[in-house]
Formats: structure tokens, C-alpha cells, sequence
């Protein structure tokens, strides 16, 4: 187990330095989630896989290799289209888990 | 936004709601099945959102899976406006009759209007550009304004330039106006300068010829004042037309009675009828006498552009003739408005030096006036050539 994540691990450190030399955005070459925010009002989210939790609170998305796990109050999903989804409302916290 | 808004506008989209079940589940398989969700809410467990009306079809389904139960709260856009009235055709053709009439008059002049002209009048400049294609209800990107500017200009004598812009549906004839030549006075017929009043001369300025009176003489209608024989200084006589003024001191008298009923033509009856206008098309409502109307033509006028709807209103007035009597202040009244109008009418272009005004309190006025004026008048010569024997 301990093998794998290692492997794992070298071969990620292999790819960001790669993208890094490159100068490629580090989001398409390692799949991470695109994220961007407006103030704390708004948040797209790119690289959205499905939604773990929705409430007025809390919105979970699974990005793949993390959750992020947005907190605030009146939150809504304004759009979803494929892997896009905007979100609305008046953002507290963003945590992101693995 | 506003655009995509139009667009979901256009296609049609409901707004559902959906209660039970999981709702994480149910968004997980919609984004699984592209169902395009917006506008998504939770609120204590019921997810309500848009979907477009394809999608709809497809979330039954997805709400199985997830046991949820969905509910259409109301249907938005085109396609069910449409369906909801489609038994109104009278809406249908209305709406085809307003997009072909905009298609069709945005094409077309709506108003044509003049500017930079005094003397020559508006309504003789449009005739000719009426006669010339440029009126109400004409093509505005057919017209040829090169010739047709050429063409007008020919046309209209008392311009010296113009240009037409036609901007959207407005056409604008900018004009400038031409100035006259002074007539040059060729008449060289030998004539005198004879009183055409009796008075007393207070200036006498020749001109051409030579005075034969001096300022001071009393002269009768008829006498001589600047004589056309002119003598040269080798004594020899030539005759040529006397020009000049004299200014006289004469008097005259005005007398007016005003009756005691007064002549009047009354309106007895008043008769309205109106006419729509439509660029150049014109539809009376009724039978309209041309003869004894008097026209206002009302536009509708909205942040300066003309439309080309408008009425006019045709008012026929009939008269009758009526003697109206009148008290004796009215008469009076009367009788010196009467009187002042006479006086300015004769002395508007006399000076007058003393007057004296009398009324009997019956409506009659009499004056004496004494004024300065001009009484020079022309008067040609009778000039006989005979014939002289050789020596």
C-alpha cells in the first residue's frame, strides 16, 4: 500500500514538474478541478464529477481527485452542464478533502 | 445572460419541483442523462428547478432511480404560448400583419420636410419633389438623389441651391434661396412730373429735368412741377423723362355713417369631417366639399420623427346673411373702428401733419386731415415730329 501511494506520488511529481517546464496550466495536465470565484458570491466550478451533498448550507462536489465542500447560506446551483456547475450564494468556508 | 435568457425564452422551459427521495442521487443521474438543471434550490428537501422541455421528457426516469417525485410548477416560453392560443388566429395574424408593415415602412419616407426657405413655399418645393418621386410612401433607396436634386433644382427658379438627406425614414430638403436681380428701368420716353392733388409745396427734388415750381407754390391737379425739356449749354433744348419728388402740404376729408343695423354674414351651421392619412394614401370618412372646408392636419410626432399615420379635420362652416341691430354705444363702436380702418387704409403711406375728427353720437364720424405726401405724378409728353425741308 505504502508502495503504491509512493508510486503514485512520484509519478504526480512527475507531471507538475513536467507542466511546470512547460508552463501548462496545472489543472488539465493533473486533473484537478478548475475552480474560480467571484468574491464569495459566486463559484464555478470546472472538472465537477457529481454532487455528494446539497442543502441550503453545503455543497459537496467530487472533482475527482478532491471534494471540494462549499458552506455559506442561500446557496444555490445555478447551472449544471456536463462538467460546469455555478454556484450561488454567500460563501463562508471552501474545504477541500481527499 | 440576457441572451440565453431569450434563447430558453424561444425553445420553452418548465420550472418542477422534486420531493423525497435523494437528492443527490437525482442531480448525480441528471448531469449522467445531460439534463441541463439551472436555477437549482434546496429548500428543507425540495429541490426545485428549470429544465428545458426535451430534458423533462428524460427526467422521469432519473427520478425513479433516485425516488424522488416530480411535480411541473409552471410552463414557460414560446411554444406553450403558442399552444395555449393557438385557436386565436386573429393573434397569429395580427402578429404576422405588425412584422410585415414594420418590414414594409421601414423601407419607405415617412415625412419629408423643408428648411432654409423664406420666400418660396414649402408647399411649392414638395410639389415638385412630389411630381419628382421624393413624397410620403417612396422608396427611400431607390430614389436617385443626384438627379433628382439636378432635376428640382431646373425646376425651381427662385433656389440657387438644395440637397436632399434622407436619413431612416425622413427626408430632409435643405434649400437655399436665389437672389433677384434688380429690373434695370429702360424706359426712356420723354415725360413730366404733374400735381396729382392740389397743395403747397414744402420740397421739390428733380432728379432728371427741371423743376418749374419752387417750395412755397400753391399748385392745382394738373400744373406742371419738373418739366422733361432740359436745356444745354449751347442753348439747344433736349427732352428726356423727369424724375424726381415733390412733397406737398395738402388736406383731405373722410367721412363714414355706420347704420344702425349691422350687415353680417353669420355661421349657422358647422359640419366636421375627417380624413386618415397614410403616407400618400388619403381615406375621407364621408363626402367632403373641398370648396368651403378649411383643413388641420394633425401628425403623431414622437422624439422628432414623423409617423405616417395622421388625421385631418375638415370643418365646413355655412353662413347666412343677418342684420344685426345694434345699441347706440355699439354702433358708435362700430362705426369709429369702421372709420380708423378707412383712415389707415388711405393714409398708410402719407404723413399727416394736423387732424380734426367729429362724431355726431349716431355712429357717423367725419375728419379733416392735412398731410405731407408726394403728389408728383408722370405724365408723357406729346412730341410731334415734322418734317423739315431740305435748304
Amino acid at each position: 500500500m505504502r508502495k503504491r501511494n509512493c508510486r503514485e506520488n512520484r509519478g504526480e511529481r512527475i507531471i507538475n514538474s513536467i507542466s511546470q517546464n512547460l508552463d501548462l496550466p496545472t489543472d488539465t495536465v493533473s486533473g484537478y478541478a478548475h475552480i474560480e470565484m467571484s468574491g464569495n458570491r459566486e463559484v464555478i466550478v470546472e472538472g465537477c464529477r457529481g454532487v455528494l451533498e446539497y442543502s441550503e448550507k453545503t455543497i459537496a462536489l467530487n472533482t475527482g481527485k478532491l471534494t471540494v465542500k462549499l458552506c455559506g447560506c442561500d446557496m444555490t446551483i445555478i447551472s449544471m452542464q456536463g462538467s460546469q456547475a455555478i454556484i450561488k450564494g454567500i460563501i463562508t468556508c471552501v474545504e477541500f478533502c481527499n | 445572460m440576457l441572451f440565453v435568457n431569450f434563447v430558453r425564452f424561444i425553445l420553452g422551459y418548465v420550472r418542477f419541483t422534486a420531493r423525497g427521495g435523494f437528492p443527490e442521487r437525482f442531480l448525480n443521474l441528471c448531469r449522467l442523462n445531460k439534463i441541463i438543471l439551472w436555477n437549482l434550490r434546496n429548500t428543507n428537501g425540495v429541490i426545485s428547478a428549470c429544465t428545458d422541455c426535451a430534458s423533462y421528457k428524460k427526467i422521469r426516469s432519473v427520478s425513479r432511480k433516485s425516488g424522488m417525485k416530480v411535480r411541473i410548477k409552471r410552463k414557460h416560453g414560446l411554444p406553450f404560448f403558442l399552444n395555449k392560443h393557438k385557436r386565436r388566429v386573429g393573434i397569429l395574424v395580427g402578429g404576422f400583419l405588425c412584422a410585415s408593415l414594420l418590414l414594409i415602412l421601414s423601407t419607405r419616407i415617412w415625412s419629408v420636410d423643408v428648411i432654409g426657405n423664406n420666400n418660396v413655399p414649402s408647399e411649392r418645393i414638395l410639389g415638385v419633389f412630389e411630381e419628382l418621386g421624393i413624397r410620403k410612401g417612396a422608396s427611400a433607396k431607390r430614389t436617385d438623389i443626384k438627379t433628382t436634386e439636378l432635376a428640382a433644382l431646373e425646376k425651381l427658379d427662385e433656389l440657387s441651391w438644395l440637397n436632399i438627406n434622407i436619413s431612416g425614414s425622413k427626408a430632409v430638403i435643405e434649400v437655399r434661396e436665389a437672389v433677384e436681380s434688380p429690373e434695370i428701368e429702360n424706359d426712356d420716353t420723354p415725360a413730366d412730373i404733374v400735381a396729382a392733388r392740389d397743395g403747397i409745396i414744402t420740397i421739390i427734388r428733380p432728379f432728371n429735368g427741371t423743376a418749374e415750381q419752387e417750395a412755397g407754390n400753391a399748385v392745382v391737379k394738373g400744373d406742371l412741377l419738373i418739366s422733361g425739356i432740359k436745356e444745354n449749354g449751347d442753348l439747344t433744348v433736349s427732352f428726356c423723362k423727369a424724375k424726381g419728388y415733390v412733397v406737398a402740404k395738402t388736406s383731405r376729408s373722410m367721412n363714414y355713417s355706420q347704420p344702425q343695423k349691422l350687415n353680417a354674414r353669420k355661421p349657422a351651421r358647422i359640419k366636421k369631417r375627417y380624413i386618415i392619412n397614410f403616407l400618400s394614401f388619403n381615406i375621407p370618412l364621408g363626402v367632403i366639399n373641398r370648396e368651403n372646408s378649411s383643413f388641420e392636419k394633425s401628425e403623431i410626432v414622437i422624439n422628432g420623427v414623423t409617423l405616417p399615420f395622421g388625421i385631418t379635420e375638415c370643418t365646413e362652416l355655412f353662413f347666412e346673411e343677418a342684420q344685426i341691430p345694434l345699441s347706440p354705444e355699439k354702433q358708435n363702436a362700430v362705426g369709429f373702428m369702421r372709420f380708423a380702418d378707412m383712415c389707415a387704409e388711405e393714409f398708410r403711406y402719407l404723413e399727416v401733419s394736423e387732424s380734426k375728427v367729429t362724431a355726431d353720437g349716431k355712429g357717423g364720424f367725419s375728419g379733416e386731415f392735412e398731410c405731407l405726401e408726394n403728389i408728383g405724378k408722370e405724365h408723357p409728353m406729346q412730341i410731334e415730329q415734322t418734317k423739315t425741308a431740305d435748304p
